[in-house]
């Protein structure tokens, strides 16, 4: 188990307690994450205004992971589905994969369409696989109540993606469920968390985040569980925003998934990163630290 | 219309929509605001009357969630083909201002968030390695395939159709004063 570990921008600049549990779950269970030095933005970001650049950098990033040789573990929703569609794009079009070659061939890159590209998750279910999982949680979180939100971009394109099942997703749950904890069902699970409309349509980005957290507080969860940076930022920054702007105070705390993971194998609150989130998870902690 | 529909990978067969509605009752967005119809921009576009979708506010309204494409009964790659649309838009010089914000980030540094002073401490407190500072072979790279790709003449164009749109309002402006 030894990937090109490709970070995207977000992580490492702001929520590098998802980087920090990542790395640390990974050593645990003996996942190699080789850093790919020098890669660049992978391009999502600009795939609405020119999808010729978002394919040029996509491919760049591709073509750097095929010089290392290794297939690209990423841990952002964003970041796989643009390097899976590229790749998926790029190995049916010969005629594309040669106009985006003369691009890459100014850096002395080539992409020839030899590697794989996973999201953590899917390494955690596949290549490592539950037994494994549990096998390593030494503290259970037995009595935590976990809601997932899987997002949209690691699922969708479903032909492209092949993660999961986009409209009954199942292995995020099952991986929740192995560190011992419970997790709920709530309506809109699979629904949008509306972070893609920050900045072009805010009120219903608003609308559908308050939507969501709605559901998952008449759930009765602990605390959302998400594995993207986009989906986190908006459920934990967007609480700060709804009690400014809106008076509601949800308090539903927001962590990754490698951080409930990490807690679950007896890895300090403190190495995780796990206080760093805008809504902390001061009660939850305590209650999980009571329990021992 | 070929011209902007074949950058999409495969076929989007949007001739073959018969109407039913799916994309749209399954649509995060319209669920929110009834004026967004992914499956007007359909019909309009398989009808020749894509300028009406690319001229409207609307079509930025789309998350990108995929939900309708993945369950149009059709086939039909609806989310794919929106983002066609807005492809086309762009050229036309109506980009919304949040992507020249962040064409700029990135010629900053390659990536589309910076590195700051407070994480950068945060970052050695959790054992992270630093991150570089002054990633001169990321903006290289990225400024290279922005001028390759012609992402900058994207937001000239904005801002033309900007200018324009004052210089025309300040015009009606003074020939009302005028009066
Ligand atoms: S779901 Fe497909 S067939 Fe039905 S209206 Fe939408 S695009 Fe047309
Ligand atoms: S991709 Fe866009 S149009 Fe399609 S369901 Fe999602 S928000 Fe609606």
């Amino acid at each position: 188990m030894r990937y090109a570990f490709y970070l995207g921008c977000v992580i490492p600049t702001r929520l590098f307690a998802y980087e920090a549990s990542s790395r640390k779950v990974c050593r645990e269970l003996g996942i190699e994450l080789v850093d790919m030095e020098d890669y660049i933005c992978c391009g999502t970001p600009i795939e609405a205004v020119s999808h010729r650049t978002w394919l040029v950098m996509a491919a760049y990033n591709l073509a750097l992971a095929e010089k290392m040789g290794l297939d690209i573990l990423t841990l952002c929703n964003g970041c796989v589905n643009s390097l899976k569609k590229a790749n998926a794009g790029l190995k049916e079009d010969p005629g594309l994969r040669k106009e985006i070659n003369s691009v890459l061939k100014k850096f002395g890159m080539e992409y020839r369409g030899r590697v794989e590209v996973k999201h953590l998750i899917k390494v955690l279910y596949e290549d490592v696989g539950i037994e494994e999982i549990k096998k390593k949680v030494k503290r259970p979180l037995t009595g935590l109540v976990a809601a997932s939100h899987v997002g949209c971009h690691v699922l969708k394109p479903g032909w492209v993606m092949q993660h999961d099942s986009p409209e009954r997703p199942k292995i995020l749950d099952e991986l929740i469920e192995a560190t011992g904890a419970k997790t709920v069902d709530y309506p809109y699970k699979t629904e949008c968390c509306g972070q893609t409309l920050r900045g072009l349509n805010d009120g219903i980005s608003l609308a559908l985040l308050q939507k969501k957290l709605g559901n998952i507080e008449d759930a009765k969860a602990d605390v959302l569980v998400t594995i993207c940076p986009a989906c986190n930022m908006q459920f934990d920054m967007g609480q700060m925003e709804i009690r400014q702007k809106f008076k509601k105070n949800y308090d539903i705390p927001v962590m990754h998934y490698p951080e409930i993971l990490g807690l679950a194998f007896g890895i300090g609150k403190e190495d995780l990163g796990v206080l760093t989130h805008k809504v902390k998870p001061t009660k939850l902690m305590k209650e999980l630290t009571n329990g021992l | 219309m070929e011209r902007f529909l074949k950058e999409v990978p495969g076929d989007t067969g949007i001739n073959a929509c018969y109407q039913c509605g799916t994309c749209m009752s399954s649509c995060p967005t319209a669920k929110f605001d009834r004026k967004y119809r992914p499956r007007l921009f359909v019909i309009k576009t398989a009808s020749g009357r894509e300028d009406e979708v690319i001229k409207s506010d609307a079509l930025w309204s789309c998350t990108t969630c995929y939900t309708c494409q993945e369950r149009c009964p059709r086939g039909i790659k609806v989310a794919e083909m929106i983002m066609a649309m807005q492809n086309e838009a762009a050229r036309q010089g109506r980009a919304p201002e949040k992507f020249a914000r962040t064409v700029s980030v990135l010629q900053k540094s390659g990536l589309t968030s910076e590195l700051v002073g407070f994480v950068r401490k945060q970052r050695e407190k959790l054992g992270l390695d630093a991150l570089d500072a002054t990633p001169e072979v990321r903006v290289d790279v990225v400024k290279k395939i922005f001028d390759e790709t012609g992402i900058n003449r994207l937001f000239e164009k904005v801002k033309g159709r900007k200018e324009r749109k004052e210089k025309k309002e300040n015009e009606e402006k003074k020939e009302e004063g005028g009066v």
